[in-house]
């Protein structure tokens, strides 16, 4: 940067205006790069891809090994092509051996399998390349820079100011000269009807997946000349990546483009005039673009997806006797725990009976409202902050706080839900994921009140609940009303208007029920019942951080609902118990946790695509079938 | 003299710059069967939407028994004691039969907003009488997402039928069954506005459908309303055989004149 002077200050910030402008238009080359792999992959396969970070990162690693081994000018540039096919092939293995056995399964299911690969790749990479930073070689041929108006631009920078639109070029002729790029609009359109037309879906699904991550693996190649390479910069870019692809509407390239250069803008120019809320700026412009226009800038309404022939869903049923005295049996075995178990498995019992409330409360949304969230960690999160604030602030008592704390997540639900129940499917979720972020980046940065990174200490819980076994009693007490609370929901008269606007919104509005207002008050039920969990949550550590709001922990719930499975109603809590006993062990056991629970997570998804859930749901009633 | 059942005026709508509805009035008694025909991209769908509340008119009225209803939502439509079924049969595909229908009830009752006590307990016998009625009593516990296409259509019709609706509109009711259920299906309708005095406006492809059942047509083509009249009427218009002629489709009923 060079310094203002007063002298021809007003020509020296234009020419820094320009200047920094560059800089941003270089860093929207690999994120559209990214982004548009992820909306062609999603136009055609429907797929969420979870693991294009992942990908993205691969491509950078590979990249970094083939220039050390690669020679001459040639050589650097022929490592990163290299690179990105290396990792394409690796994209298609997944596509043909994990995503085909799940393309049939319900909405969202495949995002648990790639996510699955994310954890993998995540370990995998600080095996082979160690957990040191990168830094790659600089560009040949590149690495000067060149002095435009006063101020000196890398070349790197301005080549991939050059090669952003170029790609896109390239795309657009690919998808409007090729009788291949024909069928891959026609099927971003209708992918049934081109299938019926007798054209090949499985290989045009695996041609695209590999061109989707050819342009991932490329975007972080190229970063190599300018970000050191290491093993989390996957979930940075695949967060900008999902606010990139929204903006710009799924499955639309341009679209890509234009929302890559605005966010690279808005980072570059944001952190200069607005600092504070830097961290929220794009998100805001997300949830600003999306309410204005719910399928993005270039996106279009989806047409209506087909339910594929011979899938239909068994209808819920309330326990019958036997099963809810198999279920009472449970309870009172859990309810028993603390007379054989110590301090530290009681610690363990009571924070999974905390994420069975999280998770319930994230599938009660998901299964019975037909709202996918990708941030519902936002609403634990404020039940956390709002128990903290009730004692801290407001010097309440820990039964206080737990009663009060939640009404702060409640109207966390009721704000934010408000815009995420006028939006349909993945651009919902996206939503929620903008607002969990702008909740998050508040915490962060508003220091005074939140203690930022600090967090807020000495929140421990007082009376019966101080003890171990106390407190494990008092979650599994609240972690059962609120489960029962919601079971009890999906089968009342409210419940069944929730599934019939979910399962059809038209003959549900013909009916008389008003779908806004019944998934608005679902949204903030389910807010409530997360921000109890979080709130019990920050009694559990004694304090509470920045990332009780994180996407990590958003994505952990998701992982928990899709693993026990959307379709079953005791889904989130199976799954939360699963997902929870697995991790938590894992880590005590190996270095390796991410690997291992990854893995396990694959094979879930390919040998039950009906989530845990799902496949107990078959067995009864199969078994249930042969008896009667 | 009291205001017509329904009562459309001048409605028009354009999708970009083309008129799909342009200027259709007509009227509709209480008890009245009335036919909308026309060949295919006549407007008949947009017709409908305009009348259910799914696309608002560019133009014109509508009115319910003298009130004004043009534009509104689905929603007010249902407590106005409109009923409605789909072109492509709509039901709730992951709830049960009996499910589906007692959605309906309670939304009839008003009691879709508790959040306690199992809904399934509801009007028992009114879901029992509407299931009988459109002859899916002994499908009651079985998924509406695995049912036959014809049962479909049947589970929408019930559904429609719970709010009592003073108006039944019906976008292609047979469309997709055999020609027993639809002799069946449209028997039942034909009944029931004699018996309740309610009103029932459908489209139908099927002429045979159309004559016997109807007591009025319209004939709707390039979104204007060229002929109305008794079913006698409108077979010997020439105008009306010219167009579906024109179309390849001819008259079942002529062969035996």
């Amino acid at each position: 940067m060079t310094p203002l002077s007063n002298q021809g200050l007003e020509t020296r910030l234009l020419d820094f205006i320009v200047a920094q402008f560059l800089t941003g238009l270089a860093s929207a080359c690999s994120l559209f790069l990214v982004a548009s792999g992820l909306s062609i992959i999603f136009g055609v396969t429907r797929i969420v891809n979870f693991a294009h970070g992942a990908f993205y990162m691969l491509g950078a690693y590979v990249a970094y090994s083939l220039t050390e081994r690669f020679s001459g000018a040639l050589g650097f540039w022929a490592a990163l092509v290299c690179a990105a096919a290396v990792v394409a092939l690796l994209g298609v293995t997944m596509e043909i051996l994990l995503l085909r056995r799940i393309y049939r399964a319900p909405e969202l299911f495949q995002l648990l399998a790639t996510f699955g690969v994310t954890l993998m790749v995540e370990d995998l990479v600080v095996l082979m390349f160690g957990p040191e930073d990168l830094l790659g070689p600089r560009a040949p041929g590149l690495k000067g820079a060149v002095d435009i108006l006063g101020q000196a631009i890398p070349a790197y920078d301005l080549f991939l100011v050059v090669l952003g639109p170029l790609v896109l070029g390239a795309i657009w002729l690919a998808f409007h000269t090729t009788r291949w790029g024909i069928l891959v609009r026609a099927a971003t359109q209708d992918r049934d009807m081109v299938a019926a037309l007798g054209v090949n879906q499985k290989w045009l699904f695996t041609s695209v997946f590999a061109l989707g991550v050819f342009l991932a693996a490329l975007g972080g190649a190229l970063q190599l000349p300018r970000e050191a390479v290491n093993h989390s910069m996957d979930m940075k870019i695949i967060v900008e990546v999902f606010v990139v692809v929204v903006i710009g509407g799924l499955g639309s390239v341009t679209g890509a483009f234009l929302a890559a250069v605005l966010v690279c803008e808005l980072n570059a120019f944001g952190i200069l005039i607005l600092p504070q809320v830097s961290l929220v700026l794009v998100f805001a412009v997300m949830a600003l673009v999306l309410v204005l226009r719910p399928y993005g800038l270039l996106g279009r309404a989806d047409g209506a997806a087909r339910p594929a022939i011979g899938t239909f869903i068994t209808p819920w049923r309330a326990f019958t006797t036997r099963e809810r005295a198999a279920v009472a049996g449970l309870v009172l075995l859990a309810a028993l725990l603390p007379l054989g178990a110590g301090a530290y498995v009681l610690s363990v019992a009571a924070e999974i009976a905390i994420f069975v409330l999280f998770a319930a409360s994230l599938h009660f949304l998901m299964g019975a409202g037909g709202l996918p969230s990708f941030g519902h960690a936002a609403y634990f999160g404020l039940g956390a902050y709002g128990a903290a604030f009730a004692l801290k602030l407001a010097g309440l008592s820990m039964a206080g706080a737990i009663l009060l704390g939640p009404l702060l997540g409640l109207a966390g639900a009721v704000l934010f839900g408000w815009f995420c129940v006028r939006l349909s499917g993945v651009y919902s979720a996206m939503l929620t994921l903008a607002f969990a972020q702008i909740a998050w980046a508040i915490a962060f940065q508003w220091v005074e009140v939140t203690g930022g990174d600090n967090g807020l200490l000495g929140i421990w819980p007082a009376g019966f609940a101080a003890t171990p076994a106390g407190f494990y009693w008092l979650a599994l007490a609240l972690a059962i009303m609120g489960v029962a609370a919601l079971r009890t929901l999906i089968f009342s008269p409210f419940g069944f208007a929730l599934r019939a606007a979910r399962d059809n919104a038209a003959r549900a509005e013909a009916l008389g029920i008003d779908r806004h207002r019944i998934q608005w008050a679902a949204f903030a039920l389910a807010g409530l019942f997360a921000a109890v969990a979080g709130a019990l949550f920050a009694f559990l550590k004694g304090s509470v951080f920045p990332d009780t709001l994180g996407i990590p922990l958003s994505v952990d719930a998701l992982a928990m609902v899709l693993l026990g499975g959307v379709e079953t109603i005791s889904g989130g809590v199976v799954g939360a118990i699963a997902y929870k006993l697995l991790s938590i062990w894992l880590m005590s056991e190996t270095e390796h946790s991410k690997l291992v629970l990854g893995a396990v997570i694959v094979m879930l998804v390919v040998a039950f695509p009906h989530g845990i859930g799902g496949a107990f749901t078959r067995l009864r009633d199969r078994l249930g079938g042969a008896a009667a | 003299m009291s205001p017509p059942l329904l009562e459309a005026k001048g409605l028009a709508k354009s999708y970009g710059g083309v008129a799909a509805v342009r200027g259709v009035s007509f009227s509709l008694a209480a008890g009245e069967i009335l036919a909308l025909i026309g060949p295919n991209g006549a407007g008949k769908s947009t017709c409908f939407g305009l009348l259910g509340g799914q696309v608002k008119p560019d133009a014109g009225t509508v009115r319910l028994s003298g009130q004004d209803i043009t534009g509104a939502p689905p929603r007010r439509l249902f407590r106005l004691g409109v009923g409605r079924t789909f072109q492509i049969a709509a039901t709730f595909a992951s709830m049960s039969v009996r499910e589906n229908v007692a959605v309906a009830l309670l939304s009839h009752h008003r009691a879709l907003a508790r959040p306690f006590g199992p809904a399934a307990h509801h009007h028992h016998a009114e879901s029992d009488a509407l299931l009988d009625l459109v002859g899916l009593a002994d499908q009651a516990g079985r998924a509406s997402g695995e049912l036959a296409y014809g049962d479909i259509k049947r589970l929408e019709l019930a559904l429609a039928l719970a709010n009592a609706p003073r108006l039944l509109l019906m976008d292609e009711p047979t469309a997709g069954m055999a020609s027993g259920e639809r002799i069946a299906l449209m028997r039942l309708v034909a009944r029931l506005a004699r018996e309740r005095n309610m009103g029932i406006l459908f489209t139908e492809h099927d002429m045979d459908v159309v004559f016997e059942h109807a007591d009025r047509v319209l004939v709707l083509d390039h979104g204007t309303l060229i002929a109305q009249g008794s079913p006698a009427a409108i077979r010997a218009d020439a105008h009306v055989r010219a167009i579906y002629l024109g179309t390849g489709l001819t008259f079942a009923g002529d062969a035996d004149a």
